[in-house]
């Protein structure tokens, strides 16, 4: 099928099935999936400068389902991500500015496509280690909590207490397993919030006692830089960032992550379709795939602990710098 | 992966599956009577002016979205109440 307006001409299976796949993603990870949509829309032969535009409008119609689906679940932060809208719309500006410069100054695909492929195989490299320390040190607490647990039970054989029902037991240890969550850099976040520069905000449902509003405001800019210089609502660091920086909860920054990139990947949108940047029919298209996929994705979440989460995440940013690699050394397009 | 189906097994796989056909089927028509007619007159404005472009994809990504949203969540109650 020929698309008029960024000109290029791509079967609408395979955007419906990009759709689809980012949705899963999407609904799972909370992010809008441009790591993969992104370089996709690429090899089949899209310019950079509309695969920018075209994905972030991609992103508004599905996230609007997804977050809607994570906000029933309870995993949406309100309040954090209402405050993380500012800074990111002012980072989405400067990201579309440095679009701007480039095209009329260097080659916008080249430069774009080789930072994105630095920023994926950075995060996936970061989020796999930790993951890694993370699922190790769980197992070293496991091994040790079942050592003392065999000493007390030794203790008690003499008079056992009246044992729960063993389908009791195992449908309450899964559920706290998924709620659980922990991680490796757990003292990063700590460090990050005794920076108390006023005002200070506090957000029960992220479990953050007091932070700066700066540091959110910090965040959400870079987010919002890397969304609009590199396409995608930029779930690849937000979500990482809201983990490992502001020490939120996974399910919870998977939600709230969400629920910014709707607003934030409106603005973005509108910004760059002013700058003729968006091919809006190739995203109607991506879309009809990715609205089915975003509730598969959310549906996953209630599944799955926070660690197994993100540890799956890995290999994703390394196929979309795999395909951006293919794209830029070969010349050939899908 | 095989405890990933067993968990997809037990939520919901019959209604997702109906979901899913009936999901298709509305794609299917949606993409040939709408979508088709919709790409020149894009065209034409996208090329007269960025600003009714950029307001009218943003409406049209929007709506979809809600449409969408909407539409699976009344087909995922229908098919629980039948199943009941």
């Amino acid at each position: 099928m020929d698309f008029l307006v960024s000109g290029t001409h791509i079967h609408p299976l395979y955007l419906m099935g990009i759709g689809f796949v980012v949705g899963i993603l999407g609904g799972f990870f909370g992010v809008g999936g441009s790591f993969l949509a992104g370089p996709a829309l690429f090899a089949a032969g899209m310019p950079m400068n509309f695969v920018v535009g075209t994905d972030l409008a991609h992103i508004v119609g599905k996230s609007i389902v997804a977050a809607k689906r994570h906000r029933a679940l309870g995993n949406v932060d309100i309040k954090l991500g209402m405050i993380m809208v500012s800074g990111t719309i002012a980072g989405v500006e400067a990201g579309a500015q440095i679009i701007e410069y480039l095209k009329r100054r260097a080659d916008v695909d080249v430069v774009v496509a080789v930072g994105f492929i630095f920023v994926l195989v950075s995060i996936s490299m970061f989020i796999g280690w930790e993951s890694w320390q993370t699922l190790k040190l769980l197992g070293k607490r496991s091994t040790r909590k079942a050592i003392a647990a065999d000493a007390a039970r030794l203790k008690k054989d003499a008079s056992p207490a009246p044992r729960m029902p063993r389908y009791l037991k195992a449908g309450r240890g899964e559920t706290e397993q998924v709620k659980q969550d922990t991680s490796v850099l757990a003292h990063v976040p700590k460090q990050i919030h005794r920076f108390r520069l006023p005002p200070m905000i506090s957000f029960p449902v992220s479990g953050i006692e007091q932070i700066s509003l700066w540091t959110i405001l910090g965040v959400s800019f870079v987010g919002g830089v890397f969304s609009g210089f590199l396409g995608g609502g930029a779930g690849y660091i937000r979500m990482p960032a809201l983990v490992y920086l502001l020490g939120v909860p996974t399910h919870v920054a998977v939600g709230t992550d969400l629920f910014e990139i709707v607003i934030s990947a409106s603005y973005g949108t509108l910004t760059h379709a002013l700058k003729g940047n968006v091919d809006i029919m190739v995203a109607l298209v991506m879309h009809t795939g990715a609205a089915i996929g975003a509730q598969i994705g959310a549906m996953l979440t209630q599944f799955y602990h926070g660690t197994r989460i993100r540890l799956a995440f890995v290999p994703l940013p390394l196929l979309g710098a795999g395909l951006l690699i293919y794209s830029l050394v070969t010349g050939h397009h899908f | 992966m095989r405890g990933l189906l067993n968990k997809l097994k037990t939520a919901s796989s019959g209604s997702f599956l109906a979901e899913l056909t009936l999901y298709a089927l509305f794609v299917l028509a949606y993409f040939f009577l709408v979508l088709n007619f919709l790409d020149a007159r894009l065209k034409q404005i996208f090329d007269d002016s960025k600003i009714h472009y950029a307001i009218l994809s943003m409406a049209l990504i929007a709506v979809q979205g809600v449409f969408l949203e909407m539409l699976t969540g009344a087909l995922v109650r229908l098919l629980r109440r039948k199943a009941r």
